[in-house]
């Protein structure tokens, strides 16, 4: 028993360290040292960063079929082929295997970023494209307006990725991404302006250009339907020292101000929940019985009332805690689902639900299915039977039918009194006649 | 072939002079302030940076020899106390050392599997205090080369070259100097660094530079190396600790001391001209800001203007003049361009370095009208035009169906009304209700009109086939342009006809998962049958029971007797066998199964049969006795 208590422990920790292990794919190493902020922050949060060249020849991602990294970075917009084992198809199998991904670009970015972007289901724009604001750049630009200014209201509504207070103006200078509205996994992070577009700075616009307007993203993120998590910025600059310190003075416009961008807040609260430490989910328990019953059952009656509970936790620094949420919701489903309805909310990340089981029979589920943006997907299901009611558990005195009762009885007491003037009779003899 | 050798130099001289210069100076004032804040550190690693950066930047040092006494420090940590040790040497604070210092320090150079940089410490700490000709050159060169065989990493040279130094060793540094240089890492081709980083190259730069002063040899960086690592330090500008600032400003010393250092050559201030301030303001100095040794002001030549967009030259061997009381400031006045928007590339040579910015020159841009048309999409009628004058608006709100179409036309001109061309000319469709919107870009024809034709038909995909309001807003942008122009026009209203969505009801696309919270969805239970009111089974149920009334009441009316009525047992025994079956049926009725109702049913069955027939008997004996 302590020893098995024993393995566990160390598996835990094992797995523990294995979560925080993360390849770093630059152009050069200097890049180390120009994004060292971002580097540094990551490393005081537990990950082991191993930078690697990009086109080094021996880069592997896994070795006898065990993954040697949790998290991938890559940080070389000017690679054209990685080296070693990598390419873009070994990226996306460490995808599809559980791998997170943080992705930066510029406007140099060669075709493989193209690629492993059209695999996640991003579209980036061409080589030597860039995000061109004219109306919304920042001072330190180059004359080129590419270095633009974005208002923290342009991120998307959801705390668990960015992070709660974002009011600083943030610093972005990359190419533009769009995304197939038709995919539901992918989420706009941070979007442009309407004045926006992504084009060649250099030449006049002749062609439509890819991304206009708000359509323009930004970064761009993909939570996979494994639960693995990517997330992929047009701009590198974003996450670099340079960008964290200075701050933001817009030419034009209101003018925003300020003596710090908001990139460094939001680069953290973006790696923290690419790499999966927030916004993660988990099923504790599951209990369901009959109301005014302990013991669970698997097979209900129609029309009993059911007690379902679930308990929910979440990942919050680095511990499982109790889930906070108002919106979780039960289907009770036959095929379709019969009854939908939301979870109390009880102490200790309990949520409940009364119900009456339809007066249907068949064989249903328990289906919890929480998909929220920026959380992980939580889908849990419990199968159980419904039966009809048995013969004796259907009611027993209809007023409407007591005619029938009367008469059954009546008759009843009928042949009962019947036997005895039937027996027992005796007729008068008429004494005239025998006599 | 004294002209060949001439010629060659002159071609290896005009590829020097067209390596890059700098792009930018190592701000010194900010490096000073980290510095300072560190000073009063609780760490001894940030106080002795801190203070020797302030030493080699002559700033005031503080009076720190409290803390140096104070420090808490392991003495079998040599780097701790080689940071302590000369910390206080630079403060001129030997005396708040405590003896064991020295004790430590000659422990580690007792030790025999000491690492070059334990013996670097050791002996730069015994050197603080004074002690530093313990180790001596004869056998501790040697000694050194055998451990260097063991790891040669350039980070290990720095060490063991500062080791020289101290031994009086330059020589051997002066052989080796070169081939450590050849081993730095290049990143982009266009900046040098030793594996290690910042201290590795900052140590081995001042080291070798400074070994060979003291040689008087000229320095062994070439000139592109010079620029390399001058470009690695630039990068490392955004430093923020002690140590990070300090070692920046020795490797910055190291190279600015080198004949001829490299030069920075920047814009300062503004990138860009405008019809009223038409001069550019360039810095010209070493790598950490001072003016450059050597250069005459005359040297300072704008070789060559060109526009970007169509490569026209636009100036050539313009001189640059040099602002009053500002040695590094150099002024080009490009009045003669100010009124071409556009971006340039200008060719500034500075004695014999060159270097090329871009320069934008922004002029104003303004639009007078616009016109908006609103005509059938096969020409048949001529269409209706409004015309609006910036920066109005539209004062009614404009109609338009799926057969029609609306044409915007305008005319961009700069401050002096020649009609010019941008890069964005953008007409913003968007939903005045909700978020959706669509851009259409302007196309100039030959006359650099703009135009856009809306056809309300075949927009409607774009904006989900939602009849409604809609803003149209023109956006005038160039990288060129210093006033660039967002003019919301005005409001349509679009009608999409047959394929239009009811206004308000967009269209929900029914494919992928869903997310957020869902309609609850309540079970509507099958309702019960209806049942006839109580009274009416009530009067039914008497109603059933009326027969056996009426039997009764029949029976009492002929008079009925049991004058048959034998006195035996059985008549007793049977009638209560038969009432308890009825009665049984009442129970079962009430709560017996029917398995439970058979068991008991079958004894009194048996009993009513055998009672029964009992009485049969008994009544037809009594009735032949009787005849």
């Amino acid at each position: 028993m302590k020893f098995s208590i024993l393995i566990g422990i160390i598996a835990y920790f094992s797995l523990a360290l294995a979560e925080q292990e993360t390849l770093v794919l630059v152009d050069n190493l200097n890049i180390k040292e120009t994004h060292s902020q971002f580097f540094k922050s990551l490393q005081d949060r537990g990950y082991t960063l191993t930078f690697r060249l990009a086109d080094d020849a021996n880069l592997v991602l896994s070795k006898y079929g065990e993954y040697l990294y949790k998290n991938l970075i890559v940080f070389a917009p000017s690679v054209l082929e990685f080296g070693g084992q990598i390419d873009t198809e070994a990226i996306t199998k460490f995808i599809d295997d559980g791998g997170n991904l943080l992705m930066a670009g510029n406007a140099a970015a060669g075709d493989v970023y193209r690629e492993i972007a059209s695999e996640c289901g991003f579209e980036m724009d061409e080589e030597s494209a860039a995000v061109i604001d004219h109306f919304n750049y920042d001072a330190s630009d180059d004359g080129e307006h590419t270095r633009i200014v974005v208002s923290p209201k342009n991120l998307i509504s959801a705390p668990t990725i960015v992070g709660e207070q974002n009011t600083q103006p943030l610093l972005f200078e990359g190419t533009g991404l769009i995304l197939d509205k038709d995919n539901n996994l992918v989420l706009p992070i941070l979007i442009a302006d309407s004045t926006a577009y992504s084009y060649n700075p250099k030449s006049q616009v002749k062609e439509y250009p890819h991304a206009v307007g708000r359509k323009t993203v930004l970064i761009a993120a993909l939570q996979a339907r494994n639960n693995v998590r990517i997330v992929f910025s047009g701009s590198l600059f974003f996450f670099s020292d340079e960008a964290f310190n200075s701050g933001v003075a817009k030419v034009h416009g209101d003018k925003v101000t300020s003596n710090q961008s908001g990139n460094k807040a939001l680069s953290q609260h973006l790696s923290a929940w690419a790499f999966g430490e927030r916004g993660r989910l988990r099923v504790r328990n599951v209990d369901h019985h009959k109301e005014g019953e302990k013991e669970s059952s698997n097979t209900y009656t129609i029309t009993d009332s059911v007690v379902y509970r679930i308990e929910i936790e979440e990942l919050k620094n680095g511990k499982w805690q109790p889930f906070e949420a108002t919106d979780v919701q039960l289907e009770f489903v036959r095929i379709d689902p019969f009854i939908r309805q939301t979870l109390q909310k009880k102490p200790n990340g309990v949520y409940e639900a009364v119900f009456k089981v339809p007066d249907v029979w068949g064989v249903y589920q328990f289906k919890v299915d929480y998909d929220r943006v920026g959380y992980t997907r939580l889908y849990h299901s419990t199968q159980v039977s419904v039966r009809p009611l048995q013969h004796t558990q259907y009611e027993r005195f209809i007023p409407s039918a007591y005619p029938y009762y009367v008469s059954s009885f009546s008759m009843m007491i009928g042949v009962f009194l019947f036997s005895f003037v039937f027996l027992y009779y005796k007729e008068d003899v008429p004494k005239t006649k025998s006599e | 072939m004294y002209l060949r050798g001439g010629f060659l130099l002159l071609i290896s001289l005009l590829s020097v002079s067209n390596a890059n210069t700098l792009q930018g100076t190592i701000d010194l004032k900010r490096l000073q302030t980290i510095l300072q804040e560190n000073v009063k550190s609780k760490d001894i690693a940030s106080l002795y940076y801190a203070v020797k950066g302030l030493a080699l930047l002559n700033a005031d040092l503080p009076n720190v020899c409290q803390q140096i006494k104070d420090f808490k420090y392991d003495v079998n940590n040599i780097e701790q106390i080689f940071q302590l040790t000369n910390a206080a040497v630079i403060t001129g604070c030997q005396n708040s050392l405590s003896p064991d210092v020295l004790s430590a320090s000659g422990a580690v150079l007792d030790k025999p599997d000491a690492t070059i940089q334990d013996l670097y410490h050791a002996v730069y700490s015994l050197k603080a205090i004074g002690r530093g000709s313990v180790y001596d050159k004869e056998d501790a060169l040697k000694n050194l080369i055998q451990l260097l065989k063991k790891d040669d990493s350039p980070a290990n040279y720095a060490y063991v070259f500062a080791l020289c130094e101290h031994m009086g060793s330059l020589a051997w540094t002066a052989t080796h100097a070169e081939g450590v240089l050849l081993a730095a890492d290049e990143s982009d081709s266009k900046a040098l660094h030793f594996e290690g980083g910042l201290p590795v190259t900052s140590h081995l730069l001042s080291t070798i530079t400074r070994t060979y002063k003291n040689l008087k040899k000229p320095s062994p960086l070439s000139e592109e190396q010079r620029y390399k690592f001058a470009e690695y330090l630039l990068s490392r500008r955004s430093v923020n600790t002690a140590k990070g600032a300090a070692l920046l400003i020795e490797a910055a010393f190291a190279l600015a001391d080198i004949e001829p250092a490299p030069i920075s050559i920047a814009i300062k201030g503004r990138k860009y001209i405008t019809s009223e301030v038409d001069t550019i303001e360039f810095s010209i100095t070493d790598l950490i800001g001072r003016p450059v040794r050597g250069l005459k002001p005359d040297e300072v030549v704008a070789q060559s203007g060109t526009r970007l967009a169509d490569d026209v030259v636009v100036l050539s061997k313009q001189p640059l003049t040099q602002k009053a009381n500002e040695a590094t400031t150099f002024v080009l006045n490009l009045s003669k361009i100010k009124a071409q928007y556009g971006l340039y590339k200008i060719a500034l040579s500075a004695g014999a370095k060159a270097a090329s910015v871009n320069v934008a020159v922004l002029g104003e841009i303004q639009v007078s009208s616009v016109e908006v048309g609103i005509g059938d999409v096969d020409g048949t009628t001529s269409p209706k035009v409004t015309t609006i004058t910036y920066p109005n608006e539209l004062k009614e709100t404009l109609q338009a169906d799926h057969l029609q179409k609306v044409t915007l036309k305008f005319n961009v001109r700069d401050k002096w009304s020649k009609p010019v061309l941008l890069q964005q000319a953008f007409v913003r469709v968007g939903s005045t209700s909700g978020d959706s919107e669509t851009i259409f870009v302007a196309e100039p024809d030959n006359t650099k009109a703009y135009k856009v034709e809306l056809n309300v038909g075949g927009i409607a995909k774009h904006l989900n086939y939602n009849s409604g309001s809609y803003s149209l807003t023109i956006y005038l942008g160039d990288s060129a342009v210093s006033n660039p122009i967002a003019w919301s026009v005005g409001e349509v209203l679009f009608n999409f006809g047959k394929d239009a969505n009811a206004v308000g009801a967009a269209l929900v696309s029914p494919t992928g998962p869903h997310r957020g919270a869902r309609a609850q969805i309540a079970h509507a239970f099958r309702s019960p049958e209806a049942r006839p009111a109580r009274l009416v089974s009530d009067v039914f149920a008497c109603a059933c029971a009326a027969p056996l009334l009426l039997l009764l009441l029949l029976w009492a009316r002929l008079g009925i007797n049991f004058g048959n009525l034998p006195l035996t047992p059985s008549v007793l025994v049977f009638h209560l066998a038969l009432g308890g079956s009825l009665g049984l049926y009442g129970l079962l009725w009430l709560q017996l199964t029917m398995f439970d109702t058979m068991r008991y049913l079958l004894p009194l069955a048996a009993i009513t049969f055998l009672s029964g027939h009992r009485l049969l008997r008994r009544l037809v004996k009594d009735k032949t006795q009787s005849r």
